[in-house]
């Protein structure tokens, strides 16, 4: 293949690395407001009363809006589409605050510096109510109740086998115990979003967002609009993760522009967007793993309490999502999950790169290791004796769990990274001051949303009359480089450059439907899309061609861009577009919608070494093997890029990244010199390996990379730190001070 | 000469001019996406006070197009770009680097980036880029 | 949101001094990083820019860092790498970036005494001196145990001396503000060892100075680093916050002391 296959730069590249790439917070409007937010100062409380007079005297300030203008429609700030119905306990502005991100009031200014005084000036009074910021205490008989029906906003209970026979007749049985905390998304680039309200009551939207007809569909709800008449664009991102998707502050942007008339602007800073948009869930799990002596996995029963915080959001879905992943990577007969999503008074959980899967196999993998040791089997050998064969059905629904190649990715990292060699290594290498260990972890994440709702991308490819094209898609890019492979797809299709082909994406207006750009939808479902679209424009062409030579289409070739019939008359695109034009009067232009019924698997297996400063607790990952399991390597460089990508995710969460809560539920994590994330000093060796087997329904058998990719991450690492120290630690992040308390235990 | 308040940062002055690569990403100092040249010097524009830099040389990436594009050409070429919105910053970093250290080890180089966050890359694209611009092999595991 | 109303420049320590005390709500700009994330609500910023007090130099083998030389600048100074070993120089380098530490100013970070400072045990262990310009002339130690006094730093001394330093620091992650950090000076007459980010403002083990100094050569190196280490524990205060517990910084103080220790009194750390 000419395009597919080919390690291919982002095609904006030029744009980026010139400084000239304009993203939401460059978009410039007439007359534009600043918006700021007075967020909630307590964790549960309820207002009293509020005086807004001082703010809407002070000169240059345009609106202030607080619950007595917000329309009182409850939502959620997520859906999939307008039949979704998910738990909507959410308002604009409500007097009952449920946690820190809650917002009190807004005002929109002529400049941030009289919008914050504006701020300033607003009184409240507030009446503090008992709080829970605990996901197991919230479901106490006494607890403080978030709403009438109490804190449990979902249990789900699904098993194969029989998991509680199996753990008696096992001969060895480990259980983890483990805790992982919020997490913040951390794109580079803060939310932003910019709304106008217009005289003919047209609400526009522009802003990062990953799911812009979603959310148009939640702001129609919220303000009593037609869909029609909400218009969301989304400009260029500077990453997501999961954090831009759906409401929030787009909202709040949409009430001051109503009440002020002109553009709004709400940019959040980086203390709001750790703590007000939403995280990766904290979560207490429970994995136990039964297995007999030879190294047979018998079962494993997995039990948690997720932390969903104050509203719904995407949480009932993150559950579900994570329940079905467990079961898709053992062939073990006997599994049960048995989660809850609870409601606390912390900041909302939402979705985020890896959508639950993170916690469960964080949990899971580390417990494997740990039964490794008692049963003294290698943990490469352990997971060998007991991962999915291709194919194999989904034990709990029977499904095809596709051509899943986790245990290749294990044979071959394994191979690549010397495993044996470099374990031994690592015993020999520890000494006085540093331990050092190896760690592995196997996992997966899904393929889009099926089978479980409408998994739609519709795109449109029309030819330009000078030969080039315009392709419209719904999809969004994060930033990982969709845009690129969706041009590298039609290039292929259609043998033209990647410079011939425009794109416009990301819109309500002008351009196509789609679901939204999430559940690692982009390259499986999207990417499809391009494939089925463009392959009509193809053999629109060549059936063109054909006509115009008086032959057959199959005996017509495409050859350096070039129809060639056998005895080697030849018409170019813009000629067939010209043909269509004066001949047939036509336009060429092709749309598709398509919806993807499959959800395959993305695996991977990843291997860690480490070393572990003993006085200090300090870890070091010196070496990485990431092995993927990607169908088809599309654009090798770009699948590189997200792996690396989401091994330095992972590495801040296996050792230092949480948002921290005091103990009345305010944000203590408030910039990145309380939130880390990991920067270059931190990053160990890595090498990735791809293994290839082609996944039938992906894009030339491609499929998902982004978010399996950090599933392992994490897990890998603690196992290596465990297996230097001989330690049981599983209380994430590892921070220093923790490994020390174990060592000293 | 801009128009600027006593108390303005050089980042708002310098976006307010059009220079929009100078990107704001943390608000405390912490992330080195408003780097700009002052006299050559890698500063964080979000923390210099605009009236400070009266008299002195300012440099965003818009003004460094010439020299930059030897690094940047091989930055796309490594794949190193996802969002591209940190690009900005770290670029001027890397172009300020070269001119100051001559021979830089691995772990010089490392320091050198400390301050220029990337959420996207795990700097790995990054790290291989600048190995080719300043010469350097690629390191060995401790 | 940090705000003022006026800047000011003034061209000579006495302007500066008369604008200062003119109003309680005038302040020294120092490098502007850490005021920009206060609240703090100003009428005059003063900003020293145009004192001469940006260079380093040195006399009789003594240096003077001025006030306004940058952290960068006293990283990368040919003089000050070359004291006692590049002790201050080193201590610096692990702050955030290169282009905060371009901002960053010296005085202001001695001047403010900030907790978290990587600078001060390092000063601190050299035995530096600050001139201030109605204070005049105190140790830094001194200085830091006073109550704030509205005043302006000019400048810091370093002695001269042919000693030989170590400075070393415990993070929880590249780039994070330091939980611990410290420094150790050492030749044939001093023992200075300073411990910072406790969190409280750095300050002086003088106890363990002192028994180092007078029991090397007489013990041998592993039971005279673990006595000094001990005598620093307890003589030193230690604090909590979301970085490390009073417990875990004491330990670690513990470990950074041996680890600072023992090369300088000849013997290097195992693997």
């Amino acid at each position: 293949m000419k395009y597919i296959g080919v390690p291919t730069p982002i095609d904006d590249a030029l744009m980026k690395v010139t400084g000239h790439a304009l993203y939401g917070d460059d978009l410039a409007f007439p007359n534009a407001l600043v918006g700021r937010i007075l967020f909630s100062p307590y964790a549960h409380a309820n207002i009293l009363s509020i005086d807004t007079s001082a703010a809407e005297a002070l000169p240059g300030v345009h609106a202030v809006v607080s619950y007595k203008d917000s329309p009182q429609t409850l939502y959620n700030r997520i859906h999939r589409n307008l039949h979704d119905t998910p738990p909507a306990t959410e308002r604009v502005f409500d007097t009952r605050l449920r946690c820190i991100s809650d917002a009190v009031a807004a005002v929109a200014a002529d400049n941030e510096v009289i919008a914050n005084r504006a701020i300033s000036l607003i009184r409240v009074e507030y009446e503090e109510l008992p709080f829970v910021l605990d996901s197991e205490l919230a479901l106490g008989e006494n607890a403080p109740k978030l709403y009438p029906e109490g804190n449990l906003l979902e249990p789900l209970l699904t098993q194969c086998g029989d998991v509680d026979t199996a753990i008696k007749s096992a001969d060895v049985v480990y259980t983890q115990r483990m805790e992982t905390k919020m997490i913040h998304h951390a794109p580079i680039e803060p939310h932003v979003c910019v709304a106008y309200w217009a005289p003919d009551d047209n609400l526009t939207v522009w802003g990062p967002q990953q799911g812009v007809h979603r959310t148009q569909i939640i702001l129609s709800r919220i303000f009593g609009l037609p869909i029609s008449k909400v218009h969301y664009h989304s400009p260029l991102m500077g990453g997501a993760f999961g954090g831009k998707d759906g409401l929030t502050a787009e909202h709040i942007a949409a009430l001051l522009s109503k009440k002020s008339g002109r553009h709004v602007k709400i940019r959040f800073n980086r203390k709001e967007d750790i703590l007000c948009t939403t995280t990766r869930h904290a979560a207490k799990m429970t994995a136990t793993i039964a297995a007999l002596r030879d190294g047979t996995i018998t079962a494993i029963d997995y039990r948690q309490f997720m932390n969903v915080g104050a509203y719904c959001g995407g949480s009932v879905n993150v559950l579900h999502a994570m329940c079905g992943k467990m079961f898709k990577v053992y062939a073990i007969p006997n599994m049960r999950f048995d989660g809850k999503a609870v409601y606390t008074n912390t900041p909302v959980g939402g979705a985020m790169r890896g959508f639950g899967s993170p916690k469960v196999f964080t949990a899971i993998e580390v417990a494997v290791n740990q039964l490794a040791k008692r049963l003294d089997i290698d943990p490469v050998e352990l997971r060998m004796k007991n991962l999915m064969v291709p194919f194999a059905p989904d034990p709990v629904n029977g499904s095809s769990l596709a051509n899943g190649r986790v245990r290749d990715c294990l044979r071959q990292g394994a191979e690549l990274f010397e495993w044996d060699k470099k374990k031994q290594e690592c015993k020999a290498k520890s000494g006085e001051r540093y331990a050092y260990g190896v760690g592995l972890a196997a996992a997966m994440h899904g393929n889009g949303v099926a089978p479980f709702a409408p998994d739609i991308s519709v795109a449109s490819i029309a030819m330009n009359e000078d030969g080039t094209c315009l392709l419209r898609t719904g999809n969004c890019d994060h930033g990982a480089g969709t845009y690129t492979l969706y041009k590298m797809i039609v290039a292929e299709q259609l043998d033209m450059p990647l410079g011939d082909i425009n794109l416009i994406h990301s819109d309500t207006d002008a351009g196509t439907y789609d679901t939204g750009a999430g559940a690692s939808r982009n390259t499986w479902t999207g990417g499809e899309t391009i494939v089925l679209v463009a392959r009509k424009m193809r053999e629109r062409l060549f059936s063109l061609a054909a006509e115009v030579f008086g032959v057959q289409a199959e005996e017509i070739t495409l050859e350096n861009g070039v129809f060639v019939t056998k005895d080697g008359k030849s018409i170019n695109k813009t000629e067939l577009v010209w043909y269509a034009m004066d001949k047939r009067r036509e336009k060429l232009i092709e749309t598709l919608s398509y919806n993807s019924y499959y959800n395959a698997g993305s695996y991977g297996v990843h291997f860690a070494q480490v070393r572990v400063d003993k006085a200090t607790g300090t870890v070091r990952v010196l070496d990485y093997v990431a092995a993927c399991d990607v169908g088809t390597a599309l654009n090798p460089l770009l699948l590189e890029g997200q792996v690396e990508g989401a091994i330095a995710m992972g590495i801040g969460m296996a050792l230092f990244e949480e948002i921290e809560l005091d103990e009345k539920g305010r944000g203590k994590s408030t910039s990145f010199r309380r939130y880390r994330i990991a920067h270059a000093a931190d990053m160990p060796k890595i090498r990735i390996h791809f293994v290839e087997a082609y996944e039938e329904h992906g894009p030339y058998g491609g499929k998902s990379i982004g978010e399996a990719s950090i599933v392992p991450v994490a897990p890998a690492i603690i196992n290596a730190v465990n297996d230097a120290l001989g330690t049981e630690l599983s209380d994430l992040p590892l921070l220093p001070k923790k490994i020390l308390a174990a060592l000293q235990k | 000469m801009l128009p600027i308040e006593p108390d303005e940062y050089l980042s708002e002055t310098l976006r307010a001019a059009g220079m929009l690569s100078v990107r704001r990403g943390c608000d405390t100092g912490m992330c080195g996406l408003c780097t700009v040249l002052v006299d050559g010097t890698p500063i964080l524009s979000c923390s210099t006070l605009s009236a400070r830099t009266d008299g002195h040389t300012v440099h965003t990436l818009e003004g460094m197009q010439e020299e930059a594009s030897e690094f940047t050409k091989y930055l796309t070429e490594q794949g190193a770009e996802q969002c591209g919105f940190c690009a900005p910053g770290f670029i001027l970093t890397v172009l300020a680097m070269k001119r100051e250290l001559q021979t830089p080890t691995e772990e010089a180089i490392r320091r050198y980036l400390n301050g220029n966050l990337c959420r996207c890359t795990g700097y790995m694209g990054q790290m291989r880029t600048v190995r080719r611009y300043m010469g350097l092999p690629e390191p060995e595991v401790d | 949101m940090f705000s003022f109303q006026d800047y000011a420049a003034p061209a000579t320590v006495e302007e500066a001094l008369a604008l200062l005390d003119k109003s309680r709500k005038n302040r020294i700009l120092g490098g502007t990083a850490w005021l920009r994330m206060s609240n703090l609500k100003l009428h005059t910023g003063i900003d020293l820019k145009n004192l001469g007090l940006n260079s380093i130099y040195e006399q009789d083998g003594a240096l003077q860092i001025g006030a306004c030389c940058t952290l960068r600048q006293a990283e990368t100074d040919p003089l000050l790498c070359g004291y006692c070993g590049g002790l201050v120089a080193d201590g610096i380098f692990n702050i955030v970036g290169v282009q905060f530490r371009a901002v960053a100013q010296v005085g202001a970070s001695v001047f403010a005494r900030y907790g978290f400072s990587d600078l001060l045990p390092s000063l601190l262990a050299c035995g530096a001196s600050v001139r201030l310009a109605k204070a005049g002339m105190m140790p830094l130690e001194d200085f830091l145990n006073r109550p704030f006094f509205r005043d302006i730093l000019l400048e810091i001394l370093l002695p001269a001396q042919n000693g030989i330093g170590r400075s070393a620091c415990l993070r929880n992650s590249a780039g994070d503000f330091a939980l611990l950090n410290g420094a150790v000076y050492l030749d044939h007459a001093d023992c200075r060892i300073a411990v910072g980010a406790r969190p409280q403002c750095a300050a002086l083990a003088r106890n363990a100075g002192e028994f180092v100094l007078q029991n090397r050569g007489s013990l041998p190196v592993d039971v005279l680093a673990e006595r000094a280490v001990l005598l620093a524990s307890e003589e030193l205060k230690f604090g909590s916050n979301m970085r490390g517990s009073e417990d875990y910084r004491r330990e670690m103080c513990n470990v950074l002391m041996r680890r600072m220790l023992r090369p300088l009194l000849g013997k290097e750390e195992g693997h």
